[in-house]
């Protein structure tokens, strides 16, 4: 007796399609990568109006450079005023120095530090983020503990950068929410429910004002930004450097 | 007298013409779709180090604006901007701005947050710094320099 052969069928299986099909989209998924525009944020200073009060900032918070082109890609920074009790004063005196020099951004970077802001400063600043995160008006809590403790939020504190640049000698405060708060870290507010909320960074007092040679190209703007946020400078103004004999 | 057996109802659905619909969507709209053309200029991007830059949120409402120099590298030559499909030149930046601001406010109630700079590497700073005097006029604040993170190359 012979063994039947089976009959041909006019199908084929497609049941491993769809195995097929999860596993080129498990595959994508994995590997697509969107591209994400990154940039530096700055905040140009408010309009003056009649109500505005003229603010002058104090010669121990401020610190002015000029910034020239020299050749491509290539910039010097001159210090033009620095806090006289500073390390820059002496320093770089009428010195041109190349923007990247390292006694320039040790002496930034010292200087900021010297006049990192309170915790409590930081603290308003975070308090007012956590009332616009949360969409409810100004003044709605009384204080940030009363706000933490109300919403039943965790209190974060990320170490920054200047941390670690700067190791023992950054100042540190303790402060009764947040522990261990230095120079550069960031203070954030996060739920169970939602995760962070609300942040702030404990930023220094210095004002660098950057005065460009007006035929400095823009890239010398974003290296001079570069330099400033990576050694603890957030409050920066940008000006030209006016000509000899008048005129912008 | 012989009956005609009627036919077996089965359980299961016929499969086998799925993946020809699949395929027929598929080539359908990838006939048809027109992906909208990146309608910046060919700009150089500065750099900068990832740690100073920050990314926008999504729910951020923003305005991209490109910023270059007709002939890159001439430091005299005539600045040209385009914000959308328009192109502009740079002394109008702020004022279209303004009005793109006032029409989100008017019709979706909803306030320009950022405003996204994609200025080429070679723009001189007079004219940066002419566009910060006529944003701040019209009361446009936050700017974000977009840039490219040192060492990706340009």
């Amino acid at each position: 007796m012979h063994n039947r052969r089976p009959r041909a069928t006019g199908e084929f299986t497609d049941s491993s399609m769809s195995d097929i099909a999860f596993l080129l989209l498990i595959f994508f998924l994995v590997t697509t990568t969107f591209d994400v525009q990154k940039g530096i944020s700055y905040q140009l200073p408010k309009k003056p109006d009649d109500r505005t009060e003229e603010v002058v900032i104090d010669e121990t918070n401020r610190l002015v450079i000029t910034i020239k082109q020299w050749g491509i890609g290539s910039y010097v920074a001159l210090v033009d005023q620095a806090p006289p009790d500073g390390p820059l004063h002496r320093a770089l005196a009428g010195e041109d120095v190349i923007l990247d020099d390292p006694v320039l951004q040790e002496g930034i970077m010292t200087l900021a530090a010297q006049r990192a802001e309170s915790v409590e400063a930081t603290s308003d600043r975070l308090l007012n983020n956590l009332e616009v995160a949360k969409g409810v008006p100004s003044g709605t809590y009384s204080s940030l503990s009363s706000a933490v403790q109300a919403e039943n939020l965790s209190a974060i504190v990320h170490p920054g950068l200047i941390r670690e640049e700067m190791g023992g000698s950054v100042p540190i405060v303790i402060d009764p929410i947040f522990g261990e708060v230095a120079f550069g870290d960031t203070l954030v507010l996060a739920d169970a429910r939602q995760g962070n909320i609300a942040s702030a960074v404990r930023e220094s007092e210095l004002v660098v004002i950057l005065k460009f040679f007006p035929d400095c190209d823009y890239d010398g703007m974003i290296n001079a930004l570069d330099v400033l946020r990576r050694n603890g400078v957030s409050r920066t103004g940008i000006t030209i450097q006016e000509r000899l004999g008048g005129g912008a | 007298m012989k009956f005609k057996r009627r036919m077996k109802v089965g359980n299961t659905i016929g499969s086998s013409t799925m993946s020809d619909i699949v395929f027929l969507l598929l080539v359908f709209f990838m006939a048809t779709t027109i992906f909208k053309d990146d309608s910046g200029l060919r700009i150089r991007f500065p750099q900068a180090h990832p740690e100073v830059m920050s990314e926008l949120g999504k729910e951020n409402l923003i305005v991209a604006v490109w910023i270059k120099q007709m002939n890159p590298g001439d430091s005299q030559s005539e600045i040209v901007a385009r914000i959308g499909d328009y192109d502009l030149p740079a002394g109008q930046i702020a004022e279209q701005l303004r009005r793109l601001a006032d029409k989100f406010w008017r019709e979706q109630n909803k306030r320009l947050d950022v405003i996204v700079i994609n200025a080429d590497t070679r723009v001189p700073m007079r004219t940066m710094v002419d566009l910060f005097a006529d944003l701040r006029f019209e009361e446009l604040y936050s700017i974000q320099f977009n840039a490219q993170e040192l060492g990706t190359g340009i």
